[in-house]
């Protein structure tokens, strides 16, 4: 042994990993093979196998390689990976560092893919023309997705958010798998056949980019073009575009969000309502108050002493109307909640309330325009009089003009 | 009737906007402005009872072995 050269294990490790790291060596080799032994680590590393009939090689993919791809590695699944060969001296085991991974045969999956999306398109499937327009208030939504989907909880609950009143319905399709398909086609065809549902939505949350070819599917695209109601389509997370989203009168980012683009904000809507009474009870005050102003000015000439009396009756006529727009307003809303009380409450400075209470009555025709003279009745035309409390119609006997 | 009711809806929204505006103007006689004012009022108030119905229902269609679909009531 004397005069030999005697190498430690680390020291031996050393070279056989020199040589295996060798630049150009295995620096970057495309591997195929089937991967087995697959854990993903709580680290993000994943490691696995890769094997065929006559060999294995230990694999490792990083984290930061893992995090970008675009679907997941699965136990069997047949793939092609790039990598370097590397030597993990601790274990005395060279390994393939995995760079990039295809699955075999995704290739094809995407040409066939392109194919089918360009006859589709020729077909005029996806053509702006034949989207359908979205309900303004729908008050049936028909959801299909899978049961137990967490989607499903999210989107009703944002419905019962933005609008409570909405009715949803349920129809339960597989959304994944070999049997999605025919399930989500007829699922779609069930969903357009509810009489009452007036919108379809069709969402999944996220998965594997297998997990989501069902909506590239051929069969499920024509039973979304077929439907008679409008469809929303929200697949996968955003990034996920599908066929199915193509085909769709709307696409929606994610299933939470197609129910926003669904349903108007009940509370949006309320507001604006409130504003445009606000903003009518305004425009009629100062009308009013302007009127007034008029009529004062009118009724205070000397020479006017006699005919002011019926502009008298014409402002009394147009309280009556006031007090009575107010009083039919204000009990038919206050039941329905306070925020439009108190608009409707801005309209009491209408007028000086209860002037038909002291006793006086006006007359219009019914349902229609004030009287404001005897001129403007004809014997036997019906009249409607206005009291306090309720109106009175009567045919007209006579007509006297002058005092009475 | 579904679509009938949205579709009117809508157009309650829009007209009474229009009200809105006319009033706005303020060169109606008082009579129009009247029952304009009436018209609006009804809108507003049968738009805000719509947004506010009942709560709706939540169910599952299920679809029966004859090809039939029924509809049971669904927790979340």
């Amino acid at each position: 042994m004397e005069g030999m050269q005697i190498l430690t294990v680390t020291e031996l490790t050393r070279c056989i990993k020199g040589v295996i790291e060798a630049e150009d060596l295995f620096a970057a080799v495309w591997v195929r093979g089937e991967v087995s032994n697959l854990t993903m680590h709580a680290s993000g590393h994943v490691y696995f196998s890769l094997k065929d009939e006559g060999a294995v090689i230990r694999s490792v993919m990083w984290s930061n390689v893992a995090r970008a791809m675009r679907f997941t590695l699965k136990e069997g699944m047949r793939i092609t990976a790039l990598g370097r060969v590397t030597l993990y001296e601790k274990q005395g085991q060279y390994q393939l560092s995995v760079t990039e991974v295809t699955p075999d045969g995704i290739g094809a999956m995407y040409a066939a893919l392109e194919e089918l999306k360009d006859k589709l398109r020729e077909e005029g499937m996806f053509d702006a023309s034949r989207k359908k327009p979205l309900p303004p208030l729908p008050r049936k939504i028909a959801i299909i997705t899978s049961r137990t989907a967490a989607a499903l909880r999210d989107m009703v609950s944002i419905a019962r958010r933005r609008m409570p009143c909405v009715d949803i319905l349920l129809v339960p399709a597989l959304m994944q798998g070999a049997d999605s398909e025919a399930s989500v086609v007829d699922s779609l065809r069930l969903a357009d056949s509810v009489p009452d549902a007036d919108l379809i939505v069709l969402g999944r949350g996220g998965g594997s980019i297998e997990d989501l070819w069902t909506f590239n599917s051929e069969q499920v695209v024509r039973a979304i073009c077929a439907c008679a109601k409008p469809v929303i389509s929200a697949i996968g997370h955003e990034t996920d575009f599908t066929l199915a989203d193509m085909a769709a009168d709307m696409r929606a980012p994610t299933p939470s969000a197609a129910m926003e683009m669904a349903l108007p904000d009940s509370r949006d809507l309320l507001s604006h309502i409130e504003a445009a009474v606000s903003g009518m009870a305004t425009s009629l005050r100062s009308k009013m108050s302007a009127l007034a102003t008029r009529l004062d000015s009118s009724a205070s000439a000397p020479c006017m002493s006699f005919p002011a009396r019926m502009l008298e009756g014409r402002w009394q006529r147009l309280d009556m109307a006031g007090d009575r727009l107010f009083n039919a307003f204000s009990q038919k809303l206050s039941r329905h909640g306070s925020r439009l009380g108190e608009a409707t409450g801005r309209l009491e400075s209408l007028s000086p309330l209860g002037v038909l209470s002291r006793g006086y009555t006006a007359t219009r025709r019914p349902g229609g325009e004030l009287l404001r003279g005897v001129r403007d009745v004809l014997p036997g035309e019906t009249i409607e009089t206005l009291f306090f409390d309720g109106s009175v119609l009567s045919e007209v006997k006579m007509v006297k003009e002058g005092d009475s | 009737m579904d679509v009938k009711s949205e579709i009117n809806f809508e157009q309650a929204m829009e007209r009474l906007e229009e009200i809105v505006g006319k009033l706005d103007v303020g060169d109606l006689p008082l009579d129009e402005s009247l029952l304009l004012f009436e018209e609006g009022v009804s809108l507003a108030r049968q738009c805000s009872v719509r947004l506010k119905d009942a709560e709706g229902r939540l169910e599952m269609l299920l679809k029966r072995a004859n090809g039939t679909a029924d509809t049971e009531p669904l927790e979340i």
